[in-house]
């Protein structure tokens, strides 16, 4: 074989080659695509189901007939500012305050009030 | 010399070249051939992903197609706890946003597992404030969750699924091969992260989305039937109560209401007796309301005309070694006044003449004693003996509806049945069932059951029905400008220590149609020991004129 004509061979195998491996490398990046894709459809295909259930709990007729109910006593849903939502804390039991959250007591108060361990009973 | 020196080294380098290739090919035979298997097994399992795919629950409609449940978007939050270092400063952090106790996250967390339920099915929103908590060994798994958009409304029929989203309950129950579908799977390529690449898909079996379910039942019938019962269970101090709204000339049922009811989004915190279904699982004596069945057995036996004429004994007939009662005296009556009036007396009498073996027959034939075969899970046949087990007695107890045990839908049936000029209809909950492209699966067409009394006698009945709402006991039905026909019920109830039916607990009912010329709808009304009154036409009368006062005017049906 002549040097020119396998050097000619050499450039097309690698020519092959690069075409094969770009190949691959677009078919990781669509993979990417369509996985991103996909993810995006099924988020919204959830958000359209979730706004369907809103539409079809808001428009039900209980909670239309409640709101009725409320218009005519004259009330209104509350604006931005009118609404105040309380956070249920709960009370972290220490040694200190099981029985019951300790209250400051008058100096006279032991002969008006049971004692303390009395006092948690009746609690219980 | 040198020439020699250099070909020997030559020789010595070919060789190593040689050499080194026998062993690079020797190795590559043991890998490629004699190791097939296991290596080729190690790279698939290195490179090859099997993703589960899901099948979305199917949706159910009312007929108005209304969403009645419906699958949404949810997260499930677990914990890899083996490897989570802080665990009481995640239960801490976690407490507040699931709403739940922070010792319980704790004693979840402390586990030494990989895997940790917190919480199944919880809202999106909370997911993201998970997310941004950023502990990465808190994770999420994307599901769906079963959600009921009108609450209360048609809980005892719909049902509810568990948290697997598996039917437990009602149609939910009922229909669950259909509405489940089937989970489907795909097998990819993965990267070195581990993600799916899409492009390099092999092998799929794609998952079948749930079918989705038509109702017959009405979302705003429904919602006039369960306001206006549950109104007057609260008046009436009842135990429980009952409206079925049926569309009597194809059996399909428009609504299905019982009181007390639950939310079939929190199944769990109501109890079992409220989630009861009670129109087809719950039977219970009739009493007047099955008048109609001795009236259209005699008018179709031939036995009584409408104008004959019964004494009714002045209010005391003894008759099987017991006296009989009507609520009011009466002297003769005719036979139409007879049921207009409620007479048991006059009724009895009717129903000596047609005799036990005929009674029973037409019973049978209207529906009761016999499961309907309705689409719902549980349904009972109620109680209707056989003649031969009878007692002296019976004659004098069945025709007035004491001594037979009925469902709610039972005797919505059979007045549907005179509605319907004589055919017993088969109750239909499920109008059809529909792919996710609206293609039809199944379609349930209406059913006649059997034809019980000829047209002729139901025109008769008919006739009766609508005096009882004009002059009889059923004037608190009528609807001024539209004719109403109907029969009210008001039955003791036996003590629960068999001596006897007590004087102080009833069941009232009262059944009709309308408008009753042509009937679109017709109903049952049961209300369960109702106090301080306790007659059909005064606790039932009334909840049938609201519900179908509300379904006229819906129906925009003209005076």
């Amino acid at each position: 074989m002549k040097p020119a004509k396998f050097i000619f061979c050499i450039w097309i195998i690698m020519g092959f080659s690069l075409l094969y491996v770009w190949q691959q490398v677009e078919l990781v990046k669509i993979s990417y695509e369509i996985r991103e894709a996909k993810c995006e459809a099924s988020h919204l295909l959830d958000q359209n189901r979730s706004l369907r259930y809103n539409v079809a709990s808001l428009s039900s007729p209980s909670r239309l007939a409640k709101e009725k109910l409320v218009r005519n006593l004259g009330l209104e849903p509350p604006r931005s500012l009118e609404l105040v939502r309380l956070i249920e804390i709960t009370p972290v039991k220490t040694q200190s305050n099981i029985g019951g959250p300790r209250r400051r007591r008058s100096i006279f108060s032991f002969l008006f009030l049971p004692s303390p361990q009395a006092e948690a009973d009746q609690i219980k | 010399m040198y020439k020699k020196a250099h070909k020997v080294k030559a020789s010595l380098v070919f060789l190593f070249l040689i050499i080194s290739l026998a062993i690079l090919c020797g190795r590559l035979f043991f890998i490629q051939i004699i190791k097939y298997d296991p290596y080729s097994r190690m790279a698939a399992d290195q490179h090859k992903l099997t993703i589960p795919i899901e099948a979305r629950r199917g949706t159910i409609y009312d007929r108005n197609m209304k969403e009645v449940a419906s699958s949404i978007p949810a997260y499930s939050v677990y914990a890899v706890a083996r490897d989570l270092k802080q665990k009481a400063t995640t239960a801490r952090l976690l407490a507040p946003i699931l709403g739940l106790d922070e010792k319980f996250l704790l004693d979840r967390l402390m586990r030494n597992k990989p895997f940790v339920w917190l919480s199944r099915k919880v809202h999106p929103e909370v997911a993201d404030q998970i997310k941004e908590l950023g502990i990465d060994e808190i994770k999420l798994m994307a599901c769906s969750r079963r959600s009921y958009p009108g609450g209360e409304l048609m809980s005892h029929v719909v049902g509810f699924c568990d948290v697997d989203n598996n039917g437990l309950e009602g149609l939910e129950l009922y229909y669950d091969d259909y509405l489940k579908g089937a989970g489907g799977w795909c097998e990819t390529s993965r990267d070195g992260r581990g993600f799916e690449l899409a492009a390099f898909e092999a092998n799929a079996v794609v998952a079948r989305d749930g079918y989705d379910l038509v109702l017959e039942l009405d979302e705003l019938i429904q919602h006039m039937a369960q306001d206006a019962l549950s109104k007057a269970v609260k008046r009436w101090k009842a135990n429980y109560g009952i409206v079925i709204v049926m569309d009597p000339r194809d059996g399909a049922i428009l609504a299905m209401a019982n009181y007390p009811t639950f939310d079939p989004n929190h199944p769990s915190s109501h109890f079992a007796s409220q989630r009861r279904n009670r129109t087809i699982t719950d039977c219970f004596e009739p009493g007047s309301s099955f008048k109609i069945v001795t009236a259209a057995a005699a008018l179709e036996e031939g036995l009584v005309e409408v104008s004959d004429k019964f004494y009714c004994e002045e209010g005391a007939y003894r008759v099987g070694g017991r006296t009989l009662h009507d609520y009011r005296p009466n002297g003769w009556l005719t036979f139409s006044e007879v049921i207009v009036k409620s007479s048991n007396i006059g009724t009895v009498k009717v129903a000596q003449n047609l005799g036990k073996e005929k009674l029973w027959s037409f019973a049978g034939s209207f529906g009761f004693g016999r499961v309907s075969r309705v689409d719902l899970p549980g349904e009972v046949r109620g109680i209707l003996r056989q003649p031969s087990e009878w007692s002296k007695t019976s004659i004098s107890a069945i025709p007035m509806g004491q001594e037979v045990a009925c469902t709610a839908l039972q005797l919505v049936g059979a007045i549907s049945c005179i509605a319907n000029d004589g055919r017993l209809m088969k109750p239909r909950i499920v109008s059809r069932i529909v792919d996710k492209n609206g293609e039809l699966v199944r379609s349930f067409p209406p059913e006649v059951v059997r034809r019980v009394v000829t047209k002729e006698t139901a025109r008769k009945m008919k006739d009766i029905l609508i005096k009882v709402v004009e002059e009889g006991t059923g004037k608190e039905a009528g609807i001024a400008g539209y004719k109403v026909a109907g029969k009210t019920g008001t039955a003791q109830k036996a003590k629960p220590d068999g001596s006897g039916y007590s004087d102080t607990r009833f069941v009232a009912s009262f059944i009709g149609f309308a408008p009753a010329e042509d009937p679109l709808f017709s109903m049952v009304v049961v209300i369960d020991e109702p106090t301080p009154r306790h007659f059909g036409g005064t606790v039932c009368a009334p909840v049938f004129r609201e519900v179908a006062q509300g379904i006229l005017k819906y129906l925009e049906v003209k005076d």
